[in-house]
């Protein structure tokens, strides 16, 4: 039964109408517990990458089990090798908390020219104390399109320790960008630590 | 029909009681861009378009802009009327880009793309690229357009594919410098036209 008012039609077949509850749409929410990796799949659990132009998802308290990067890759159709071609940019802004040393700055370690291998969104070194965990976001831009190349582009705030070789925590904002050469549609987007597992939450959300 | 719990009005005339919480993010209007599409404009009080006091800020999130040429610009301006796009702007620019032969890598401050109080339009893309899977996707943020009190302030990323085959992030930020409403926001390239691409205007709630 559907709930009509005024002619505007507000709920029918158990869904509310399109964009009355805000356009910022809730899709899945995955948790890792000691995960070697989050993957969305397309078509499973609520996940859908072909409906809308513009995906979020956000990262809540990611906190490594070793001292390394973490990073996402992407894949196409039922392919799970997540060894899809990127070209991408990335730079940063650090403080030191001991030592008060600064930076802005390109980062050739993590960006990317034609490689196959997984993207860095947060830097390499990040903190595994007990208090240390990293948040940010990262949006894929129609990853269904057949048309075009997927763009992508994140935001993090991260705590490293070991960004100038010191061990003294620092605190990292760092900027990715690029775009996954394919016009083929991708159908998983998979986060994993570049070694040993890691915790925390990402939220996947459309904007419609 | 409305529906009314507790006595609060859940929904009436179609729409949610203005007491019932829901995203903060409101869709508000989608433009099109087709073949030789010259300019994108949004102006309050037209074709459903909200650009007033209604909302926080705005945010115009631009999906899969395909131009029709290389290497130009793409712009944003603004207008207190519809009609005059003459507003100073003082604003910074600047971007990351990496080429797919691994060559060019750098971050840099971009002159051409900045504001000195100029009548200028704003660049929010550097580059364009034609070939046929390239586009440029992004958002730009407007804070409070209606203010009669402050100027108005704005912030940008885009994520472009270059014309020579780059990956390139794009930040413009600056200010309006007028305290009158801004109720007009206009995209074109610097030259030529849109082949294709969306642009969608959202409202924040505050």
């Amino acid at each position: 039964m559907g709930l009509i008012s005024n002619g505007t039609t507000l709920f029918d077949a158990g869904a509310m109408a399109a964009g009355l509850a805000g356009n910022m749409v809730f899709m899945k929410k995955l948790t890792a517990s000691d995960s070697a990796n989050l993957t969305f799949v397309h078509g499973s659990g609520g996940v859908d990458f072909t409906t809308y132009k513009e995906y979020i998802f956000f990262f809540k308290d990611i906190h490594l089990e070793a001292n390394a990067n973490w990073g996402v890759q992407f894949d196409t159709g039922s392919n799970s090798n997540f060894n899809q071609t990127i070209t991408s940019t990335a730079f940063y802004a650090y403080k030191a908390e001991a030592s008060g040393n600064t930076t802005l700055s390109y980062n050739t370690g993590i960006d990317k020219a034609q490689a196959t291998t997984h993207q860095v969104l947060m830097m390499d070194g990040l903190g595994t104390d007990a208090d240390n965990s990293n948040s940010g976001f990262i949006k894929l831009y129609d990853p269904g399109s057949s048309t075009f190349v997927k763009a992508f582009s994140s935001e993090t705030q991260v705590i490293n320790t070991n960004s100038d070789g010191t061990g003294n925590p620092y605190c990292n904002h760092c900027f990715v960008s690029g775009y996954i050469n394919t016009t083929t549609a991708i159908t998983k987007v998979q986060f994993t630590a570049a070694s040993d597992n890691f915790n925390g939450d990402i939220i996947l959300y459309a904007i419609a | 029909m409305a529906v009314i719990s507790n006595g609060t009005t859940v929904f009436d005339a179609g729409a949610l009681g203005s007491g019932v919480p829901t995203g903060g993010l409101t869709h508000i209007k989608t433009l099109t861009a087709t073949d030789d599409t010259a300019t994108m404009v949004f102006t309050h009080g037209t074709s459903s378009v909200v650009f007033d006091g209604t909302y926080d800020s705005y945010i115009f999130k631009i999906h899969n802009i395909h131009p029709e040429q290389d290497g130009w610009f793409m712009n944003v301006d603004f207008s207190i009327n519809g009609s005059d796009f003459d507003l100073t702007k003082l604003s910074n620019a600047f971007r990351a880009q990496q080429t797919e032969s691994n060559s060019a890598q750098s971050l840099a401050y971009v002159t051409g793309a900045d504001n000195a109080n100029a009548a200028a339009v704003q660049p929010i893309s550097f580059d364009s690229s034609n070939d046929a899977d390239h586009a440029m996707n992004g958002e730009l943020q407007i804070w409070q357009p209606a203010s009669t009190t402050f100027v108005k302030h704005y912030t940008s990323r885009f994520q472009a594919t270059g014309s020579s085959n780059f990956s390139a992030d794009y930040y413009a930020n600056g200010f309006i410098n007028t305290t009158t409403a801004i109720t007009t926001v206009k995209f074109l390239m610097a030259g030529a036209d849109f082949d294709s691409g969306q642009i969608s205007l959202y409202g924040v709630k505050g």
